[in-house]
């Protein structure tokens, strides 16, 4: 369950959330539209306080994670960081093997003898076990984009999240790396909280339970199959 | 919780030794200042050195060092500016560019004294120049040679593409290409080399102080064959005489104004550089 | 006037190329010259000692040059400069880069970028002034200037120089590993020390042979401070010692241009050149098989 309340963000000033108040809740797969630069990217990150780097970000309000407020200085970001887990849109791996990268956060939580084992758990849920399982200890540079992304996003179940905030996860992938990962996203619902933006919205409306757009630093339900289509790469307004 | 603790702690102490290297630091130029205002009179920068350099000033110290300084570029620009078109404009990658790359990096890494031993025996014992400031200008020249390459090469290989298909598209010879459009882009780079060669030029002691330097009974030489006196020379035999209160202050401030010397080359560097990075961005 | 240089990849020269050839010749001939002159002056010197040039602990003028003394010397010196120099300058860059706000970072760069041009000579007069003294003093020694006082000086030295070096190794991995490293709950020196370290090592590598390399060649500094004394230290650094630059800096001038005097000076420049080259050549095999 997250909260939104009167939550706004700003760089140096310029306001690009203004105050925000909704919820999501567990469980459920909610996608987010917007034209680019609409602070579709802001909002992920301030939910998991990637933005604390920033000099001139700023917030108010507060957003609550399981009734905790993320935005308040005291709170223990690393462990917020563990619960929430953020996958960016352009794949990151570290240049290690590919079973380095998905134990990656969870090293000194267990030992070194789980390591196959939990790869091979979380490599299934992303159905890139199959093509993988015989180079593990290959450098993951080597894999394709697609697989990749699943590989970002086997690393970052490891860790065991409760939210996954998924930032136009397939937005440089092929139709069929998409497909993959719309349906495992799907298969992540009954234990993960989702939040997905996508520039597309057919996908957001055929992945996701409920679909909001943000426009002019406002989040709105979306709800009648609007026309107005929501173009990528044009600025709003 | 535990952990955090523990980064808190590691944080603290990389903190405080960063701290503490800076203040070193500064307290080393504070050190320079403290030790070296004190013994710039009036006429510190004008007067002929007296005494075994023990009163008076360093005129001719600081005119040998500038003379030396200068001639090594003239001496070394040329070649650097050559060598560098030739290998950015002639020269098609390959085994022989790379040669020449990695040995600009190996004349860089040399030590400088070696550029002293060598140069001596092939520019004073082969080419007869003896012990004399034509010896060190040009050991001075080699020993500058990598800083000009880099620079320069940084400064040409900065140029955009798209500049140089413009030159091809309109018909221009390879000269007029890098007449009209390489020369004038690589200029401020080329200033920065010159500069930071100049800088690397006046802090060198080793390479010259058996080559081409002397401590006394030469003013400013009358000939090719005679050495000259300089900054770096004077601070050292100074610096030696360590019992003597007059001869230790007199080197202070001959080595502020070495070192301020060096640092308005530096900076002056910089500022061109900062030049040279703006104009490429446009 | 048309040149065939196709075997070395060169294309059509024409007459103002020439120019532009005629001085990479020049360059070649300096880069090339050092070299040979270093190994042709020396052959007469390891005529009449052989192997017990590098191995012969006595250096007699007039009767026998040994030079294990000062390749004992420049060794110690040098590992010691860089065994002091490099926790301190690592933790110096880790802070820098990963800890400080852009615009304090780029005044502490700025600040050891320039340091890091301090002519060597100032450093001996800092050294022959305060270090000696001050090393006899807390020591309690009898005399100042020992292989420790000229490691210690030269890891000053070399600090700004393999710290901010170091820096920009570190600087230039890319915020998106900080970020994924983040996202997945590390904290910011769990980051730091395993996905940016890493990844900069070799930059890092780089950072401290080039040190290195200044450290082993620095003359000036080291013979003023170091009592150049032709002995072979055990593993005791509190005494006197002298290195290659320092001998050469102190007899240069005596032997100048003639003799096996001479020759056994530019032997010395040239096991000197061999230690240097060595240490930069090995660490480039490093560094490429690292990257890869
Ligand atoms: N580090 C930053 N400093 C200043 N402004 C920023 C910064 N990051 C983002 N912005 C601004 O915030 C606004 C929202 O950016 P954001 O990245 O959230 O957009 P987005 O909706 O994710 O767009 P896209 O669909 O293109 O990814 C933009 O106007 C952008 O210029
Ligand atoms: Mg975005």
């Amino acid at each position: 369950m997250i909260q939104f309340k009167n939550f706004s963000a700003s760089f140096g000033g310029r306001k690009i959330l203004q105050e925000l108040t909704f919820s999501l809740p567990a469980n459920s797969i909610t996608s987010i539209i917007g034209a680019s630069g609409s602070g579709k990217t802001t909002l992920l990150r301030a939910l998991c306080r990637m933005n604390d780097r920033i000099e001139n970000f700023r917030v108010g309000g507060s957003i609550l994670v399981d009734g905790m407020d993320v935005c308040r200085p005291d709170t223990d970001v690393y462990a917020l960081r563990r619960k929430v887990g953020l996958i960016f849109q352009k794949p990151c791996v570290f240049p290690k093997s590919i079973i380095d990268n998905v134990v990656f956060g969870i090293r000194e939580k267990i030992t070194k003898k789980d390591y196959p084992d939990l790869a091979e758990k979380v490599l299934r849920e992303v159905f890139l076990w199959e093509e993988v399982k015989d180079r593990l200890e290959e450098k993951a540079t080597t894999l394709s984009q697609g697989q990749q992304q699943r590989l970002t996003l086997a690393r970052t179940l490891a860790v065991e999240p409760e939210v996954l905030l998924m930032d136009e996860p397939t937005s440089s992938l092929d139709p069929k790396s998409t497909a993959a990962i719309e349906k495992l996203v799907q298969s992540l619902k009954n234990r993960h909280t989702i939040l997905w933006v996508t520039h597309q919205h057919d996908q957001a409306q055929s992945i996701a339970d409920r679909v909001l757009v943000i426009e002019k630093g406002q989040v709105l339900p979306l709800s009648a199959p609007i026309v107005r289509l929501v173009k990528p790469f044009t600025k709003a307004g | 919780m535990n952990a955090i603790t523990a980064e808190k702690m590691v944080l603290a102490l990389i903190g405080g030794v960063t701290f503490l290297i800076v203040a070193l630091l500064f307290s080393i130029l504070g050190v320079m200042l403290a030790k070296g205002l004190p013994a710039m009179h009036s006429g510190f920068l004008f007067d002929a050195s007296r005494d075994f350099g023990r009163s008076g000033g360093i005129f001719y110290q600081l005119t040998g060092t500038l003379m030396l300084m200068a001639v090594a570029v003239l001496w070394s620009l040329p070649v650097a500016l050559g060598s560098v078109l030739f290998q950015t404009e002639y020269l098609g990658a390959g085994k022989f560019k790379n040669l020449l790359t990695q040995l600009t990096y190996i004349l860089n890494a040399t030590p400088t004294i070696l550029f002293g031993l060598v140069g001596y025996i092939f520019f004073g014992v082969y080419l007869d120049a003896g012990v004399s400031w034509v010896t060190g200008s040009l050991i001075l020249a080699v020993m500058i040679l990598p800083t000009l390459q880099v620079s320069i090469r940084e400064a040409v290989e900065a140029l955009p593409e798209k500049y140089r298909e413009t030159g091809m598209a309109l018909g221009l010879s390879r000269p007029t290409q890098i007449w009209r459009i390489i020369l004038p882009q690589s200029f401020y780079g080329m200033v920065t080399g010159v500069l930071l060669g100049l800088a690397r030029a006046a802090g060198e002691t080793a390479a010259i102080m058996f080559t081409a330097t002397t401590f006394s009974g030469i003013q400013f030489p009358q000939l090719f064959s005679d050495p000259v006196p300089t900054l770096q020379t004077h601070i050292l035999v100074l610096a030696q005489e360590a019992a003597n209160p007059e001869s230790i202050a007199q080197a202070w401030g001959a080595g502020l104004v070495l070192l301020g010397l060096v640092f308005l080359l530096t900076l002056a560097a910089w500022a061109f550089r900062t030049r040279m990075v703006m104009e490429s961005e446009l | 006037m048309k040149a065939d240089f196709s075997g070395l990849g060169i294309r059509h020269v024409e007459p103002v190329g020439w120019v532009f050839a005629v001085m990479n010749f020049i360059f070649l001939l300096c880069a090339v010259g050092l070299g040979l002159f270093l190994v042709v002056e020396s052959v007469p010197v390891l005529r009449s000692e052989g192997w017990g040039f590098w191995l012969g602990e006595n250096w007699w003028v007039g009767e026998t040059f040994g030079a294990l003394p000062m390749i004992c010397g420049s060794l110690i010196v040098t590992g010691l400069a860089i065994f002091l120099v490099l926790p301190v300058a690592l933790s110096g860059a880790l802070f820098t880069s990963e800890y400080l706000s852009s615009s304090i970072r780029r005044r502490v760069k700025g600040v050891m970028e320039l340091l890091a041009g301090v002519p060597g000579i100032i450093y001996g007069l800092l050294g022959v002034s305060f270090l000696t003294a001050g090393v006899k003093d807390v020591l309690n020694l009898l005399d100042g200037n020992t292989l420790f006082t000229a490691g210690f000086l030269l890891a000053i030295m070399i600090l700004p120089m393999v710290l901010t070096l170091s820096e920009d190794a570190l600087h230039s991995v890319p915020s998106e590993f900080r970020e994924a490293s983040e996202s997945l709950g590390l904290t910011k020196l769990q980051t730091a020390l395993r996905v940016v370290l890493p990844q900069s090592l070799p930059g890092i590598v780089g950072a401290v042979l080039l040190g290195v390399g200044r450290a082993m060649g620095e003359t000036i500094a080291v013979m003023l401070v170091i009592g150049s004394l032709d002995r072979v230290p055990g593993f005791n650094f509190f005494v006197s010692g002298q290195t290659i630059p320092s001998k050469l800096g102190r007899e240069a001038a005596e032997a100048l241009g003639s003799g096996l005097h001479w020759s056994a000076l530019m032997g010395l420049g040239l096991t000197l050149f061999v230690m240097v080259a060595v240490l930069t050549f090995s660490g480039n095999l490093f560094i490429k098989r690292s990257s890869q």
